[in-house]
């Protein structure tokens, strides 16, 4: 569905921010983005959405070349930016004015999702409303419209503790398998049960992008008391409970993924996990 | 919704998006223009200069939004191609923006003149109604129009249609410029494009006085003066080339200007 090739990218001449990009992205999963600042998370966004252009290598999209910014792409695309428009209208002519561009959009579903995150009136300019408000409707909206593609730039921030159960319950429901839904993070704690899949950046590139069945199935994720020297082990950090450690899964044992130790095993030692998965980038 | 380059359905979209948008703005904006057009409605220059000037500041400023991270992602993920986005700028910078102006024109030398009858105690019903009075650009646009014959007297109506294409040929070209400058320039559009079209303007003087000091060896040259036939042969290639580029300068801004759209990114 997206596939970079050879993607680099750079704000300033001598400055890469991303280099050598590849990268396949499949529909059908949540897609965790994950990287530290500065790390081109939200540049890869734009990337796919066409608002930014690279400088070497090609981007493809659905067949399509997002820089062209064909209406075709545009419309089965939804991004929902960290920061949002202001927009000087109320919900209704926000939807009224919108809506038509996206053809699968569904009033039913955009009404539903803004009931459970209680906003009861569409009454309500949104240039009026808290940001963690506005950020709900943008949410809502961009679920409602149905669109094959959904990139979220930090969707939880902003948004309230009951809020962040609704977020991840109605991003899980809308779901299927022809939709592919990619969230840039840094609260990997509030996203931790949603996605099914990890991309992570770092030193401007993707240096891993697997679902998270094949990352438990290939790394064991525990907590000891104590550390014993093993070579299994890629990474341990130490905490109130005792020893964190990411090993070799070797023994296909189960466990339960844990995204920040994962990111921060990567970060760490990403010559010793990149070759144990036939990675996708 | 059809998918191709261009779609008049999107382009509806555009426009109503525009005007759900920016509906106080533009509410707040015509209504300063009628109580401006009151005031100034017999000073024709005042009137020309205030067309051409809010003309410039409304077209430089209209795609502002493009040049912010967050507006410009909103507009640029908005399902339309950007010949459609361009052509809906140019309309509403062009076409709208001066039918406007006429309209808010005519509402402002209404009232301004019902309001000066009302001051001066003048019978509105024995005189003909305050609008037909004419203003100097009024007289120039419309000729005297008088109610109570309700008809047009067509005098000069040759020199009227001309001076309106003239005026209406200058209002497309500096809103062509502005509009160009409002999409290039990321900061005070207007206000860059001003300085940059007088730098521009600048440098093409100089050329020309180079060019014509090169051809004809000196620079102070007045076309009427010419007398040979070669010299009146050089005014006539002079104008040609002047009306030519006069008829071309705004589609080449626009053309430009929508290739620095699609190049733009945020």
């Amino acid at each position: 569905m997206i596939h970079f090739k050879n993607v680099d990218f750079s704000y300033r001449p001598k400055v890469k921010l991303l280099s050598d990009v590849n990268l396949q992205i499949d529909p059908g999963h949540i897609h965790g983005l994950l990287g530290k600042n500065g790390e081109g998370k939200s540049t890869l966004l734009k990337l796919i959405a066409g608002l930014l252009f690279p400088r070497k290598g090609a981007v493809d999209v659905m067949h399509f070349t997002p820089s062209q910014r064909p209406p075709a792409l545009l419309r089965d695309i939804y991004f929902l930016s960290e920061e949002m428009p202001v927009h000087a209208l109320s919900i209704a002519q926000f939807e009224k004015v919108y809506a038509p561009f996206y053809p699968n959009f569904s009033t039913l579903q955009f009404d539903t999702y803004l009931k459970e995150f209680e906003i009861s009136s569409k009454d309500w300019k949104m240039n009026s409303l808290s940001y963690g408000q506005k950020k709900k409707i943008l949410v809502a909206f961009g679920l409602a419209t149905n669109t094959k593609i959904l990139l979220m730039d930090e969707p939880t921030n902003g948004l309230d503790i009951p809020s962040k159960g609704q977020f991840r319950r109605m991003v899980a429901s809308s779901l299927d398998e022809n939709r592919c839904i990619i969230i840039s993070t840094h609260q990997v704690r509030d996203l931790d049960s949603l996605i099914d899949a990890i991309i992570i950046m770092d030193g401007h590139e993707v240096v891993l992008n697997e679902a998270i069945d094949d990352i438990t199935d290939k790394l064991l994720f525990r907590v000891k008391e104590n550390a014993q020297p093993d070579a299994s082990v890629i990474y341990s950090e130490e905490s109130l409970r005792g020893v964190w450690q990411v090993s070799e899964n070797t023994q296909h044992e189960d466990s339960k993924l844990d995204i920040e130790l994962l990111f921060n095993a990567v970060c760490a030692n990403k010559q010793r996990i990149q070759p144990l998965f036939n990675t996708k980038a | 919704m059809k998918t191709d380059r261009f779609n008049l359905n999107r382009m509806s979209l555009l426009f109503r998006r525009y005007f759900t948008e920016r509906l106080h703005t533009e509410l707040i904006y015509w209504g300063i223009m009628i109580i401006v057009f009151m005031f100034i409605r017999n000073q024709m220059v005042a009137i020309g200069g205030l067309i051409f000037v809010a003309g410039a500041f409304y077209a430089a400023r209209f795609s502002r939004e493009i040049h912010s991270p967050t507006n410009g992602c909103a507009y640029f993920m908005i399902p339309a191609t950007q010949l459609e986005k361009w052509i809906v700028a140019i309309l509403m910078t062009s076409l709208y923006y001066f039918l406007m102006m006429i309209l808010t024109y005519i509402l402002g030398n209404l009232l301004g003149t019902c309001l000066n009858n009302m001051l001066a105690s003048i019978d509105f019903l024995s005189s003909d109604l305050g609008f037909f009075h004419p203003s100097t650009l009024q007289w120039k646009l419309f000729g005297e129009m008088e109610l109570t014959r309700g008809t047009f007297n067509g005098v000069n109506m040759g020199e009227r249609i001309s001076f309106l294409s003239l005026f209406f040929r200058i209002f497309l070209l500096i809103q062509s410029v502005y509009l160009l400058g409002g999409v290039y320039f990321r900061r005070n559009q207007a206000f860059t494009t001003f300085f940059t079209t007088n730098i521009i303007q600048l440098l093409l003087l100089i050329l020309f006085i180079v060019e014509l000091r090169l051809i004809i060896g000196e620079t102070s040259v007045h076309f009427y003066n010419f007398t040979t036939e070669d010299a009146l042969q050089l005014k006539n290639v002079f104008q040609n080339i002047l009306r030519v580029f006069f008829y071309l300068l705004p589609p080449f801004f626009w053309v430009t200007g929508y290739f620095r759209l699609t190049e733009k990114q945020v």
